[in-house]
């Protein structure tokens, strides 16, 4: 067993930590304070072959699998989880064209979206809940060869700023079929709806997206007829879980690298707070939060990298990583004392940020739905 | 016309933004930086970027040549990363320990070796040792012209034009290769690891050269090759007083105005 990294996937992390912190860190504070993503950062991105990672060569990406990818999201996710949940979903948004689209599908959506031409995002949750994703109740009703598409997608990232919307529906005709298509921003129909005010993750692009009577070409129709389900949850399930992983593991390391810098700096009675064993208790916590946290999180995607299943054990990751980044965030946020309620600490980002993980792509319950099953199957006699 | 062969030569230097992390040990009087992530030093990538724009714009190649220890490595790679196409690394203990004088007798007899490009970058100081020397000193032991803090150039019909940063202003002045270029952060703005330039890199060739293969002896290089011995290191003098200014903005503006205008004529500032 292994536990290095590449050369390669180092100079990726190289790559992810200088734009991380030339280019984003100093536009961390306005992203948060206008609650927006500059466009040019996320060009910027694109120029730095960011949304390529995981897109075949042959379609013009990198193709350099899921390692890379929770690599790129921690670093970027350090500095700025906005930023960094752009990029997760986008990833979400390509998954299932990447999996199920047929070649001319493939041909025709990934290029563009492997430059940063064109951006894309996923729709599946709606104010019925995502938890359960056969409870929706946007229609897709056959229309000659093609389908019209009436419903309203909620709490969707890149609800603006995507160009390709990867969308679940159900058959009018039928409740239980459930379908997935490739929905385009220029299609008629098809548009963003309100923008959420969120607690944090300031900068994402949260939102609505909402088809009215879409009309929406056959050929536009993602993996099997019928597999829609399949199609869509795929995505969420191991990249969705993964790039959770990611945002969660940057604002572990964000917080811990803050606590660190606070507790050495703050002084009381005479000696840095950061001599007090209660102090050094909790950054030990941290600590050990954060590496168990990045040992399950590369563990799943270095075996979906092997072609191996790996769900569980995503699962796993998603929810204890996700889980601890709010505990180490609350540590940090108390190490700086009354500080850490502040805004010119980032501590408070880390926290709000850390928040949403939780229920993003699967909520702790849900993680434990599956661990549980597992578990009760894999150690039974 | 010949293909523009460019050489530029780098160092590889502890992070600028961990500094604090970096200590002396006091016995020694050496650095201990250690456990410091290395960087190639900031004004270097600028020279980097002027030497790979000149060879997108005219043709030809950019050779990064490197002395350091096994972890310049990686800031070679990252070279490669950004556009260089080859590199040569001067790895050998015999080269540690070296001043300004022994670096450029290294770096100077590699370039030599590589048969004189017609074209030398360098940034026009190092974030470490910041003497700004070795770029003169190089093109001093190799015999050619050299153009110090260079802020712009630009290459037409086989001669440089470059302005230089002096004292009081700036010079405008033209050079034939082969020409030495040191340069200031004002030139451009280095571009960003690419991920697919950095797996592209991993094909690069790497060369790397012991002591023995630049046929130099051992004293002419390293410590013993060295004209400056260090041997002592200390503390800046702390801060001596303090004078409280009182009064509305344009008051204390003025007076800090009048203050600083008094040092400078007494040769204070």
């Amino acid at each position: 067993m292994d536990f290095k990294f590449s050369e390669d996937q180092e100079m990726l992390r190289k790559a992810a930590r200088e734009f991380a912190s030339d280019v984003l860190a100093p536009r961390a504070e306005e992203i948060e304070a206008n609650d927006e993503l500059p466009r040019e950062l996320i060009e910027e991105m694109a120029a730095r072959d960011f949304l390529a990672v995981t897109i075949p060569e042959a379609y013009g990406g990198l193709g350099l699998g899921h390692t890379a990818r929770l690599i790129i999201i921690e670093e970027i996710a350090r500095v700025s989880a906005a930023a960094a949940m752009m990029l997760q979903v986008f990833g979400l948004g390509i998954e299932p064209i990447v999996v199920f689209g047929t070649e001319e599908q493939k041909q025709r959506y990934l290029p563009p979206l492997a430059t940063g031409e064109k951006l894309a995002t996923i729709a599946v949750t709606e104010a019925t809940g995502g938890s359960d994703p056969s409870g929706i109740e946007t229609v897709a009703q056959k229309d000659g060869s093609d389908f019209t598409l009436n419903g309203r997608k909620v709490f969707i990232t890149n609800a603006k700023v995507s160009d390709i919307v990867v969308v679940l529906a159900k058959m009018a005709d039928d409740e239980k079929t459930f379908n997935t298509f490739i929905a385009e921003k220029t299609m008629e129909g098809c548009r963003p709806g309100r923008t959420e005010k969120k607690m944090g993750l300031r900068g994402s692009d949260t939102g609505e997206i909402i088809f009215n009577n879409c009309r929406i070409p056959q050929e536009n129709l993602l993996g099997e007829p019928g597999a829609g389900l399949k199609v869509a949850l795929s995505a969420i399930g191991d990249v969705g879980r993964a790039g959770m992983t990611g945002v969660a593991l940057g604002l572990l390391q964000a917080s811990l690298e803050a606590a660190v810098k606070f507790a050495n700096q703050r002084v009381l009675g005479g000696r840095p707070i950061s001599k007090l064993q209660s102090v050094q208790f909790k950054i030990a916590e941290m600590y050990a939060d954060l590496e168990a946290s990045r040992l399950l999180g590369y563990r799943a995607a270095a075996m979906k990298d092997r072609g191996e299943r790996c769900d569980v054990e995503f699962a796993i990751a998603k929810y204890f990583s996700c889980e601890a980044a709010v505990r180490v965030a609350k540590h940090a946020c108390d190490i700086h004392g009354a500080y850490g309620y502040m805004e010119e600490y980032p501590v408070q980002r880390y926290l709000r940020d850390a928040l949403i993980s939780i229920p993003s792509a699967g909520t702790s319950d849900i993680m434990k739905v599956i661990m549980g099953k597992t578990a009760l199957k894999k150690f039974a006699d | 016309m010949k293909s523009l062969k460019i050489a530029v030569c780098l160092k590889s230097v502890p992070d600028p933004k961990q500094w604090h992390k970096v200590t002396i040990n006091p016995q020694t009087k050496t650095i201990q930086k250690e456990g410091i992530p290395r960087i190639i030093s900031p004004l270097d990538r600028h020279a980097l970027e002027a030497a790979v724009r000149l060879k997108e714009a005219h043709g030809g190649s950019v050779i990064v040549v490197c002395m350091g220890s096994p972890g310049a490595r990686e800031n070679i790679q990252e070279a490669l990363a950004l556009g260089a196409d080859e590199a040569v690394f001067l790895s050998d203990r015999a080269f540690g320990g070296a001043d300004s004088l022994a670096t450029a007798r290294a770096l100077a007899a590699a370039l030599k070796k590589l048969g004189l490009p017609g074209l030398i970058f360098c940034g026009a100081v190092s974030y470490y040792g910041s003497t700004g020397q070795v770029g003169p000193q190089i093109a001093q032991f190799l015999g050619i012209n050299h153009f110090s803090a260079v802020r712009f150039l630009d290459y037409k019909g086989g001669k440089l034009y470059a302005e230089i940063v002096t004292d009081g202003g700036f010079a405008l002045c033209e050079g034939k290769l082969p020409l030495l270029v040191t340069v200031r952060r004002e030139i451009n703005k280095p571009r960003g690891l690419r991920l697919s330039e950095a797996i592209k890199a991993r094909k690069k060739k790497i060369w790397t050269w012991s002591s023995a293969d630049l046929g130099l002896s051992s004293d002419q290089l390293g410590l013993k090759g060295s004209g400056i011995q260090m041997f002592d290191f200390l503390p800046l003098p702390e801060a001596q007083g303090a004078e409280i200014l009182e009064g509305g903005p344009q008051e204390i503006a003025k007076e800090i105005a009048q203050k600083i205008k008094k040092y400078r004529q007494g040769g204070i500032l």
